[in-house]
């Protein structure tokens, strides 16, 4: 038994540790409305005007999803779906500055326990698990009021052990750490020579 | 924004042509390799060629050949200095070049902007040593998607500036470019190298460039 807890720990601890310290892989190009599922274009159509959206397919170490990406009253909204045309997430690109002095505190400290120096790059709220109703209100409503529960996706400038990196970070809203992974720099060799 | 840029860029190009008084046209094949050392450090070797297909009247001859050797250090995630070594060899002349390029990046939501600042130093047999400084401003962006992912096209436009100390001569560039990324380790690019000094010493190039990282 005692074998058995500690192998099952162990486990737990790796996956935990494969989870924290991965690579982010991610490739998007657009496409054509006709190869969107009907499903997430009948969705977007009673959130936002047709004429701004941009369509784009994702494929990332999650799998590959379809992303709607439009600006309404001057705020970048990406939806996310899966290839069904079931809603996954919905993402708003904020700024910093815009963020509640509580919230920013929170994150402010995860990202200070993460590295020795940083600075965000770019903040979206992320909101998952919400119903039709609660979205149609959200986009057609003057208030635009935020929902109870999300989380931020912040891609971070961030300095661990003795170099610079670029990160992507999920964390609550309480500002606990649900994600993290590494990437680099587009490759610039051709903006140089 | 694009299909704007590059009017733009012909009509820049059709006025100065207009009232021109010497014009040269051709191609600029060139071929960069760059071998990658650690995080830091990157070696890079080059291999350029000018063929001239139109000099006051059309005729195709093989102009000069450039070799150089740079060694390039990445000063921070979006910070790079270069510093390296050209050889020029144009019928029986030889120039050697050193030069120290000092580039930064900017990345946007979906597009790039690279600023680099240079200085060249020019040594030629029975010439003193003259000197050139340059600004180069440069702007990316993939035509699918927010990144350049494999087998995608992007535009690229590229501004010059060359203060050329010794004739007190400013030369401007003007380059648009479409380029394919072809794997993770290669990409190509082709595009129109315009260049030109007081709008009236003209230079129309046809340019390709093969990037290949090993």
């Amino acid at each position: 038994m005692i074998k058995r807890s500690f192998l099952f720990i162990a486990l737990l601890l790796w996956s935990m540790s494969k989870g924290f310290g991965q690579q982010k892989f991610e490739k998007e190009y657009r496409i054509n409305s006709e190869d969107v599922p009907s499903a997430a274009i009948n969705f977007i159509q009673k959130i936002t005007d047709k004429k701004r959206l941009k369509w784009v397919a994702e494929e990332s170490q999650d799998g590959k999803t379809i992303e709607a990406k439009f600006y309404k009253n001057g705020t970048k909204y990406s939806v996310e779906f899966d290839k069904q045309g079931q809603l996954i997430d919905i993402e708003i690109l904020i700024s910093v500055s815009n963020l509640p002095a509580s919230e920013k505190v929170l994150l402010e400290k995860t990202l200070g326990n993460e590295f020795a120096k940083f600075s965000i790059r770019k903040i979206q709220k992320q909101f998952k698990n919400i119903t039709f109703d609660q979205i149609e209100s959200f986009f057609n409503s003057k208030e635009n009021k935020d929902f109870d529960t999300y989380d931020f996706e912040v891609v971070v400038k961030g300095k661990s052990k003795d170099r610079f990196e670029l990160y992507e970070l999920l964390l609550s809203k309480s500002g606990a750490l649900l994600k993290k992974l590494k990437f680099g720099p587009q490759n610039s060799l051709n903006l140089q020579f | 924004m694009i299909r704007g840029l590059l009017t733009i860029f012909i009509l820049f190009v059709s006025l100065s042509l207009s009232g021109q008084s010497s014009c040269e046209s051709g191609f600029l094949p060139k071929v960069i390799l760059s071998k990658k050392y650690n995080n830091h450090i990157k070696w890079i070797h080059s291999i350029e060629s000018r063929t001239d297909v139109f000099s006051d009247s059309f005729k195709i001859q093989h102009h000069l050949i450039d070799l150089s050797s740079i060694l390039s250090v990445k000063t921070d995630l979006y910070q790079v200095f270069n510093i390296g070594y050209i050889l020029r060899i144009r019928s029986n002349t030889v120039i050697h070049r050193t030069f120290q390029h000092y580039n930064i990046i900017n990345e946007f939501e979906s597009s790039q902007l690279a600023h680099r600042f240079a200085f060249e130093q020019f040594f030629e047999l029975h010439i003193p040593i003259y000197f050139r400084g340059r600004y180069r401003l440069h702007y990316q962006k993939p035509l699918n998607g927010d990144r350049i992912d494999n087998r995608e096209f992007y535009f690229k436009l590229g501004n010059e500036y060359l203060w050329d100390f010794r004739s007190n001569k400013l030369e401007i560039r003007l380059t648009p470019y479409f380029g394919y990324q072809v794997s993770q380790k290669d990409r190509i690019e082709f595009g129109l190298d315009y260049r030109t000094v007081k709008l009236n010493d003209n230079n129309l190039w046809f340019r390709t460039t093969w990037y290949i990282s090993i």
